[in-house]
């Protein structure tokens, strides 16, 4: 779970930091921080971290700031979400996903067959050196 | 070496498998075996050699590799490299017992077993949990994910909203600067990027009856407002 923080001075409020994706390791939630704070407005929460297979939520905004966007989540595989945004600033953009397979060769240079329960959940990036 | 296509001699077979007999022989029904090693159970010597009581023939051994299993299973680990695991000789069988794992795999026939957790790292979207490595020239690569095997990339911080005090200033009539108040600015951060599961550097095929799975980014810092 990130950290949350009072709201800062001129009764403005902070938005919610980011849920963490889902992976091994997972991903850590954002945090919402700030100096300067004096009260007036309301806090942000912060993200909580995903698991293995489960996304993190976002943390909820101050009153009428924005929530985090919630990380990805192997049972949805499309994509992390923005952070919400208001008429002030919007929220932060999600990362992008990772992939399932990272190929230095093109179509061909490697085969694969799904037995069982075996599943594959990400897509492929060809021509490219896996680190 | 892969073993002849045509004519095939007993010091061809002895030379790619290791002798089956006393005194650096060649006994043809010693090859016959069946091996067992990481998920992968009954193994011939090679593909299509004779096993048990079957009858056997030097013909048989033509056009065969040495087989030798990596077993990578146990405890959950993070980036893994097979080629790695195979120099390290940590969980190596060479198939049939008759000779040492080779120092150079080139020629072999590489057969990864894979039967637990693997993580990446979340530095970069091309960092992977489980990388081929290479393997010289004209191994064969086979790679089999057990129902156990869960091959994930590392998923992204979630986005961080930070709110930073500064001084503001103003200039008077004369063009001195002064200190006028505070401010705040504000940043609703990025979600990092998720990384990836499965890193190829060399040709191979891949059985799976596990779980690949990319890692997923990290959601972005909601945006505040001013009341």
């Amino acid at each position: 779970m990130g950290k949350s923080s009072s709201g800062p001075s001129g009764g403005r409020s902070t938005g919610g930091g980011g849920g963490g994706g889902a992976g091994f390791p997972a991903g850590g939630g954002g945090s919402t921080t700030g100096d300067g704070v004096n009260g007036g407005g309301s806090s942000g929460s912060g993200g909580s971290a995903g698991s293995e297979t489960v996304r993190g939520t976002g943390g909820a905004g101050g009153t009428e700031a924005g929530r985090g966007g919630d990380g990805g989540d192997s049972s949805d595989p499309k994509y992390p979400e923005a952070g919400q945004g208001t008429e002030n600033q919007g929220g932060g953009p999600p990362g992008a996903n990772g992939y399932a397979f990272i190929s230095v060769g093109g179509n061909g240079y490697f085969s694969l067959q799904n037995l069982g329960n075996g599943t594959v959940i990400g897509g492929t990036l060809l021509n490219t050196s896996p680190e | 070496m892969t073993t002849p296509t045509g004519t095939i001699k007993a010091s061809d077979i002895r030379n790619e498998f290791g002798a089956s007999g006393e005194n650096n022989s060649v006994r043809l029904g010693a090859y016959r075996v069946s091996w067992y090693a990481g998920e992968y159970s009954q193994l011939p010597l090679d593909a299509g050699v004779p096993q048990g009581t079957s009858a056997i023939s030097f013909g048989q051994l033509r056009n065969k590799k040495l087989n030798v299993v990596v077993d990578i299973s146990g405890n959950a680990e993070t980036r893994v490299n097979m080629r790695s695991k195979y120099d390290a000789n940590s969980g190596v069988t060479v198939v049939g017992g008759f000779v040492s794992k080779p120092a150079n795999p080139s020629g072999k026939r590489i057969l990864v077993s894979v039967n637990k957790t693997i993580g990446s790292d979340s530095g970069s979207i091309n960092n992977v949990a489980l990388r081929t490595g290479t393997w010289g020239t004209s191994a064969t690569l086979e790679v089999l994910l057990g129902s156990s095997a869960k091959v994930l990339g590392a998923g992204g911080k979630g986005g961080d909203f930070t709110a930073t005090a500064y001084i503001t200033y103003a200039e008077d009539e004369y063009g001195n600067v002064y200190e006028n108040g505070t401010d705040v600015s504000y940043d609703a951060g990025a979600g990092s990027p998720g990384s990836s599961a499965f890193g190829i550097d060399y040709p191979c095929s891949i059985i799976n009856y596990g779980t690949i799975q990319n890692g997923f980014g990290g959601g972005g810092a909601g945006g505040f407002r001013a009341r």
